[in-house]
């Protein structure tokens, strides 16, 4: 087990060296001069651009730079902000913890909604709750994030007037996005679990614990379910990195002051080591949270991590 | 039944039988629309995105008024039957501005779709009939691109092209490639054992004949099924780029344009965010039934897509 850990540890290091070259690429590939962009429609003097240019490190040959790069993002050295000044990694701040609690309270109520949902479909086939959830499903994976988003800012903060409109980054203000995520990942995960619940339900072996006189609830609980959730697992990895693309909807409609909205002010900004910065963050972590669930998901069923 | 004619399709190039072959084949291609029609949440999919292709196309006829017609009079005022979707802050009407918003809507949709079909398809095909070192290579970077969660691919690369309705367009097609390559080898890799294929081969047939001729058919199920469901995808994207900033800009009727301005007015009116968004949520809804529709009536064995 550890030993299969350790491997996909390894495994990330390549990875991440290739994400990280493919994101200092991403300034390379941006047409134009970044300085005449920073100063366009702005009076300067060639000291200042040349001043600029040695801040920024773009006066060193490209190879320099890109070891440079390497070597600071290994070391959580992300550059500095164009616009601030400050480094990116001062920039990022408590923003990359608000985003991830953000994300892992949306998994968390996502996958609460969906099994609840999953299951009871699963346990009422055919009948007129299965059609119900389904179609209620449906809906909530279809519903564009900004409207429903909307939708519950009009309801649950000017009509019941329960929450505030414009949040203070605190609990309270967590609700909403929160809710917004986890409508839309509810809705997916319930289709997954029905599914994955009903595949194993016409497995031999519930008919076995059945046929020795099993009840139900104990059927479901030992044999059923545990089954079921090994596929559902494998595809939380997935859904997480849905939740941090969608944190950047979401937090730029309820102001939730995460890495989206950093993100998204950066590139309005032009501030292109913030934007990277943030980029690799959320890549990074994305490629951290599914080697974790690889793992778990070799937890779960242990014919993985002997085969490996 | 459905295989047959699948077979017959395939063994085309090799007998010249042109004639019997496509009678069967156009019988099998009404028979399937049927069948699509038949399936209940096909049809409903079929509809709801029929009325959108309609407001599109007729947008001129149906829209009682221009987009940016001002009326000062009428600021902000809700249903009536002069304005079916109220007015906005300028006076604009809504519903005339909705209706034109579907034909951003579908353009941004085709447009990613086509780029992302494209690619996709010919890195998977080359990636999974060829194998070996390209293979190698081409799926280390699918691999690498898909690392990047969600909208953030889109969100690089619009930082490369520069913000805009036609790099976001670019940008969501370019980062849905990955996943179509990914899926497409995959279909590649299980028709490329086939007997047919072999047989193909035996024969000496060119291999860049049989991946057209013959592979590339039979990655038709799953590629039409993946392309249904990613359409709603772009959809979303595209809306979402614009609320951020990086899609169209007002005064374009953009719906997720429309729905930047709507927030402005979440306490007093609903209505300049409640129509854009249900408009895609219509689409949205319209291509995830008809896609779950085509994968039950193309191949059941995708169900897990």
């Amino acid at each position: 087990m550890l030993i299969f850990f350790l491997r996909r540890l390894l495994i990330l290091i390549p990875v991440w060296l290739a994400l990280v070259t493919l994101i200092f690429l991403m300034r390379v590939l941006i047409p134009g001069d970044p300085i005449d962009t920073l100063l366009f429609g702005q009076p300067h003097t060639p000291e200042v651009v040349a001043n600029l240019k040695a801040e920024m490190g773009l006066d060193k040959p490209i190879y320099e730079q890109y070891f440079g790069y390497v070597v600071g993002a290994a070391h959580g050295d992300l550059g500095k902000s164009i616009t601030t000044h400050r480094p990116v990694i001062d920039e990022i701040g408590d923003r990359y913890v608000k985003t991830l609690t953000l994300a892992v309270a949306s998994l968390v109520l996502g996958l609460l909604l969906g099994l609840v949902f999953g299951t009871v479909a699963a346990m009422y086939k055919g009948t007129f709750i299965d059609t119900a959830v389904t179609v209620v499903s449906l809906i909530g994976l279809s519903l564009p994030q900004i409207w429903l988003g909307l939708l519950l800012l009009n309801l649950l903060a000017v009509t019941l007037n329960w929450l505030p409109v414009v949040g203070k980054g605190d609990l309270p203000h967590l609700i909403m996005p929160t809710l917004t995520l986890a409508i839309v990942e509810g809705a997916v995960l319930a289709r997954f679990v029905r599914s994955s619940l009903l595949e194993v339900l016409n497995q031999d072996y519930i008919r076995t614990a059945y046929s020795k006189g099993l009840r139900r609830q104990v059927v479901l609980n030992r044999h059923a379910f545990k089954n079921a959730m090994i596929p559902v697992v494998t595809i939380l990895g997935l859904q997480f990195g849905g939740l941090l693309g969608g944190a950047v909807i979401v937090e730029n409609i309820f102001a939730w002051p995460g890495l989206g909205q950093l993100a998204v002010k950066a590139i309005g900004q032009r501030d292109y080591p913030v934007i990277q910065g943030t980029v690799l963050l959320a890549a990074t972590t994305y490629v951290v949270v599914n080697m974790l669930v690889d793992t778990l998901y070799g937890l779960l069923d242990p014919r993985i991590s002997k085969a490996s | 039944m459905s295989e047959q004619i699948l077979v017959e399709g395939v063994e085309r190039p090799a007998q010249p039988g042109e004639t019997v072959v496509a009678v069967k084949k156009r019988k099998g291609a009404l028979g399937f629309v049927v069948r699509l029609l038949r399936h209940r949440s096909a049809s409903v999919g079929i509809f709801l995105l029929l009325i959108v292709i309609g407001a599109a196309i007729f947008a001129p006829l149906i829209a009682p008024y221009p987009i940016d017609k001002l009326s000062t009079g009428k600021r902000l005022t809700g249903s009536t039957w002069e304005h079916l979707f109220g007015t906005d802050q300028l006076g604009r009407d809504m519903f005339s501005r909705v209706i034109f918003g579907s034909q951003i809507a579908l353009q941004v949709g085709i447009t990613a779709l086509l780029i992302a079909v494209t690619f996709g398809t010919l890195i998977g095909l080359v990636s999974g009939y060829y194998g070996g070192w390209v293979d190698t290579l081409a799926m280390r970077f699918v691999d690498l691109m898909l690392a990047f969660p969600g909208i953030f691919l889109a969100l690089a690369i619009v930082t490369i092209l520069g913000p805009g309705l036609v790099n976001g367009t670019i940008a969501i097609g370019i980062s849905s490639i990955p996943g179509f390559a990914r899926v497409i080898r995959g279909a590649v890799l299980s028709v490329k054992s086939q007997d047919y294929i072999l047989a193909a081969r035996a024969v000496g047939v060119p291999n860049r004949r049989i991946l057209f001729r013959s592979v590339f058919p039979n990655v038709m199920p799953p590629l039409i099924v993946l392309a249904t469901l990613f359409f709603p995808g772009a959809i979303l994207a595209a809306a979402g780029l614009s609320y951020i900033g990086l899609g169209s800009l007002p005064p374009s009727p953009d719906w997720g344009t429309l729905l930047v301005d709507g927030q402005s007015y979440v306490r007093d009116a609903p209505w300049l965010f409640n129509f854009p968004g249900a408009a895609i949520f219509i689409v949205v809804m319209g291509s995830n039934l008809l896609g779950n529709g085509l994968r039950d009536v193309l191949d059941p064995r995708l169900r897990g897509l």
